[in-house]
């Protein structure tokens, strides 16, 4: 479930970021990844809704503190 | 009107901290609260008071009703009429004059009634608390922290006094478990935030108070000072600023800390930023921060911008479709910056769409940048190319704050005209600069104070300089504390002729 959820995520990473060579873990920040500032962070949140099919509420947006603690509340989500 | 550089502050301070830590714990918090009654009714019209205690019952009102229906549309109505309410006080007060003058210069053109303009004395930090308020009800609707059904402690948040002469802009998550619990007294805390009062005094009077006089005499009468005078100026006038309302967040921030409450930074060396996005993440952070939580993220996650965006995807494809949006949203974002500095359009032109404009140029025009920077093969990771990506920060958010300064738009673009009007280098070299209301010898201590203000912002990059102090000899840090006391002491400028009593961001 959560590697299936990981192989996805990527995907959307890749897709934003347009950037093939990234590699996301739990452990992952926006400050790992280039590009990933407070704006394109909303485009990030949308895509992986989009993805998912789910929807984010303003705590997740302003609080998720990693890849990690995105991947469990999509677990929680889907 | 009591000033937090003048005397009589520091000694109020200091025997409101001795209260403080005398009375019980659970009674600190109740201290406090009339620490900020007292500041509050010298500081501004006690009358005042009245918007500021409206607000706080609004508020109150408004967090019971979320907190007894947490969902549904009960609290729904409650947030947005809590909003409206505050952000009508703050409109009423701060925006009507703006309102009406441009509803009469319309008038004018049209042949129609002119009406008189209003006039309303605002309470002390107005925006600020404002926006504390309007932050912390839009948490308590997205749960982001508790609704707080207490009036005392409500009043607290809004009118904790440290808060009311510039801010930060706090929010009650992070304040909620600080206010109301009871502190002991710690050493260690108690002499850091002194030393970090005592660094801000220094900022304001060494530095702040001297470069003022200069940036007034130049701005004063431009055409008198023509060409490098008004450069001059405006490079003087971002130490003003900066040393003045960082100074200040400085007293504010390290008295705050003798009560054993920590408020968030305001500043993080701006001009160290390589662009003038990094300096708006490290210059007025707060202010960033809250209009990113509160406008800007709901502004891009409506329901109006996404589907924006999925049809300029299938039509102008995936980066257009982000961009696009993005943008609008900072249009919105920093025309409101604008405005909250004041109503006036010298805010919304020179400083709102003056930095839009820097920022989105900035990022459409980094692909061309890079070649070019490939091209001349520039080494983009050396001392040199970082001093010349800050001063060019610098001087574009000296633009900007041309506008800030002058009066009104029109004398910031006569400023710009002039400055370019006559080629005067040497009045660098021929004692012109001492001409300018400060006396030679006050230039150099300007100067010097410049300097030592660099490098403790140089190692403030690296590592806290408290931190730094704290490891030294007993023997040495005294020296330092007591050499900074005997510096703003000796060089500080107070007194009738400099008028130390009002920060820059106080009329906010």
């Amino acid at each position: 479930m959560r590697e299936e959820i990981y192989e996805r995520l990527t995907e959307v990473f890749h897709d934003v970021f347009d950037d093939d060579s990234i590699e996301i873990g739990d452990a992952t920040t926006a400050a790992d990844i280039d590009g990933w500032d407070s704006l394109t962070h909303i485009s990030l949140l949308s895509a992986v809704e989009d993805e998912f099919d789910i929807t984010f509420d303003m705590k997740a947006v302003q609080g998720l503190k990693n890849v990690g603690a995105m991947v469990d509340l999509i677990e929680d989500m889907i | 009107m009591m000033s937090i550089t003048s005397l009589q502050f520091v000694v109020l301070f200091l025997v409101s901290v001795g209260i403080y830590y005398l009375i019980p714990g659970r009674l600190q918090w109740y201290a406090l609260i009339a620490f900020s009654a007292y500041f509050f009714c010298v500081s501004s019209k006690p009358v005042t008071g009245l918007y500021l205690a409206a607000s706080i019952l609004i508020t109150t009102a408004v967090s019971t009703v979320m907190k007894k229906n947490r969902e549904g549309r009960g609290a729904k109505a409650a947030l947005i009429a809590g909003i409206l309410a505050n952000l009508g006080i703050l409109a009423l007060l701060k925006y009507s004059g703006f309102f009406v003058s441009n509803l009469n210069a319309a008038g004018r053109l049209l042949g129609g009634p002119q009406i008189p303009m209003p006039s309303f004395a605002s309470p002390l930090g107005v925006s600020f608390y404002t926006f504390s308020i309007v932050g912390y009800l839009l948490d308590c609707y997205w749960g982001i922290t508790e609704p707080e059904t207490n009036l005392l402690k409500n009043a607290l948040f809004a009118g904790y006094y440290p808060l009311l002469t510039s801010g930060p802009i706090v929010r009650h998550k992070d304040l909620k478990d600080q206010l109301y619990a009871a502190h002991r007294f710690d050493w260690e805390r108690v002499t850091f935030g002194l030393q970090r009062i005592f660094w801000g005094i220094f900022k304001k009077l060494v530095i702040s108070a001297r470069a003022g006089v200069i940036v007034d005499t130049v701005y004063s009468d431009t055409e008198a000072y023509p060409g490098l005078y008004i450069w001059v100026a405006a490079l003087l006038f971002m130490v003003q600023l900066y040393t003045d309302f960082s100074g200040c967040m400085d007293i504010i921030i390290g008295a705050s800390e003798c009560y054993g409450i920590i408020l968030p930074e305001n500043f993080r060396t701006p001009f160290f930023s390589r662009s003038v996005q990094e300096y708006w993440q490290r210059w007025h952070i707060t202010l960033g921060l809250w209009m990113k939580d509160y406008l800007m993220y709901p502004i891009l996650r409506s329901r109006a911008f996404r589907n924006m965006g999925k049809s300029l995807k299938k039509s102008l494809g995936k980066k257009a479709a982000r961009q696009i949006p993005t943008y609008l949203g900072m249009l919105i974002l920093w025309i409101v910056i604008g405005l909250w500095h004041g109503g006036a359009w010298k805010y919304i032109l020179g400083e709102g769409m003056w930095f839009f404009a820097c920022i989105v140029l900035g990022q459409l025009m980094e692909p061309v940048f890079k070649k070019w920077i490939a091209a001349l093969h520039i080494n983009t990771e050396t001392f040199s190319w970082h001093l010349f990506q800050s001063a060019r920060v610098y001087l574009l958010v000296c633009i900007g704050n041309l506008f800030f300064r002058l009066n009104s738009f029109r004398e910031a673009l006569k400023a710009m005209r002039l400055s370019v009007s006559r080629f005067n280098p040497w009045i660098l070299f021929d004692g012109s600069l001492d001409q300018l209301g400060l006396s030679d010898k006050n230039v150099r201590v300007l100067f010097a104070g410049i300097l030592v203000l660099l490098v403790v912002s140089a190692l403030q990059e690296k590592e806290s300089v408290r931190k730094m102090i704290a490891r030294q000899n007993l023997v040495f840090r005294w020296i330092l504390y007591v050499g900074l006391i005997w510096l703003i002491v000796v060089f500080g400028m107070y007194g009738p002729g400099y008028d130390a009593a009002s920060f820059i961001y106080q009329q906010f």
